[in-house]
């Protein structure tokens, strides 16, 4: 594997890791609004 | 719905970044840019830029009123911009900043796990992941990390130093330094400007080789002798004479002591550039090694 090669393997590997985990914390704090506000709205 | 859109958002964000990168990649190997520029030029940006969506949950959470998000995503996102900052210095020529850190620990090293925890933490806490996938998160940002960056691993050497000075080396050390302050003290008592400069100069000789025992304790056997039995021998005759020449003259006894003097000072700097010498055979193997790395990758 290439300098370029494995560089480029290792930034995919960070897209997942940091990346993806990342977005998934940001979806799951705009679920968790969503659902809040969603119920807030049915109790009223 | 809202959900699909913000999903397709971030994986734009991320097919942008990734166009970006390519980009930047193919125009660093048409360069041919110097390795430490390219390093300390590529060292950063995806770290800081790849965690953001945590710190935006963290935002989200604290709009939404969720603690437990809050606080996951908070401690997450402080992990991995922590870890991102070490590496970026690890990576850099910022040697000197980070120089009490090599001396234990690689910068980029522990950049690269704080990285790996933040991403854990922000996987299990803040996404609401199983422990198990949270320590796979981790363990694809440590690798990933290591692929991209290039870990320092040698962790032989600098054990290898640490463990070389040791409890008694440190000892030796402290004692040596307190030897050093004690000629200084009786170096002032002396009211002879010329025997007090020659003093003022061993000292400072004393406390350069002191210094670079302390920098390389693999010199603490080379400078052993120079510890133990020198500079207590100076301390003892030095304090003897500051005691005894305000009260008699003696002018035999202070040639005596001028002479001895001069042979420490010589002496002293005859060690001071032993250790400095081999410091240059260590910098010889280093250079020595970086040309067959650079040779074995092509870059030579």
């Amino acid at each position: 594997m290439s300098d370029r090669q494995r560089r480029l393997v290792g930034l995919l590997l960070l897209i997942i890791g940091l990346g993806v985990a990342s977005s998934q914390a940001l979806l799951a704090s705009c679920s968790g609004s969503a659902i809040a506000a969603s119920v807030s709205t049915a109790a009223h | 719905m809202k959900r699909l859109l913000l999903l397709v958002i971030v994986l734009a964000v991320i097919a942008a970044l990734l166009l970006l990168l390519w980009r930047r990649l193919n125009g660093q190997d048409k360069a041919k840019r110097d390795l430490t520029q390219a390093d300390a030029s590529q060292a950063g940006w995806p770290l800081f830029v790849f965690p953001l969506p945590a710190a935006i949950a963290a935002l989200v959470a604290l709009i939404g009123g969720q603690l437990g998000m809050l606080l996951g995503d908070v401690f997450g996102y402080g992990l991995m911009l922590g870890g991102a900052l070490l590496v970026r210095l690890g990576s850099g020529d910022r040697r000197a900043i980070a120089d009490w850190l090599w001396r234990r620990l690689s910068p980029k090293t522990l950049g690269a796990l704080l990285l790996a925890f933040g991403s854990g933490i922000t996987a299990w806490l803040g996404a609401g992941h199983h422990p198990g996938i949270a320590l796979a998160f981790g363990l694809l940002t440590l690798l990933g990390v290591h692929l991209a960056y290039g870990l320092d691993l040698s962790f032989q050497p600098r054990l290898h130093r640490r463990l070389d000075l040791g409890a008694q080396g440190a000892a030796s050390l402290r004692e040596a330094a307190r030897t050093i302050a004690a000629i200084e003290q009786a170096r002032l008592e002396i009211r002879q400007p010329e025997l007090s400069a020659r003093l003022a100069k061993i000292a400072a000789l004393a406390q350069q080789i002191l210094e670079r025992v302390n920098d390389d304790p693999r010199d603490l056997w080379q400078a052993r002798k120079f510890l133990t039995v020198y500079l207590e021998g100076v301390q003892r005759v030095v304090e003897g004479y500051a005691k005894t020449h305000g009260r008699i003259a003696a002018p035999e006894l202070e040639q005596r002591f001028r002479h001895a003097l001069e042979t420490v000072e010589t002496a002293f700097r005859e060690q001071h550039q032993v250790l400095l010498e081999r410091d240059v055979e260590d910098l010889d193997v280093q250079i020595e090694v970086l040309t067959q790395q650079l040779a074995r990758e092509g870059m030579l």
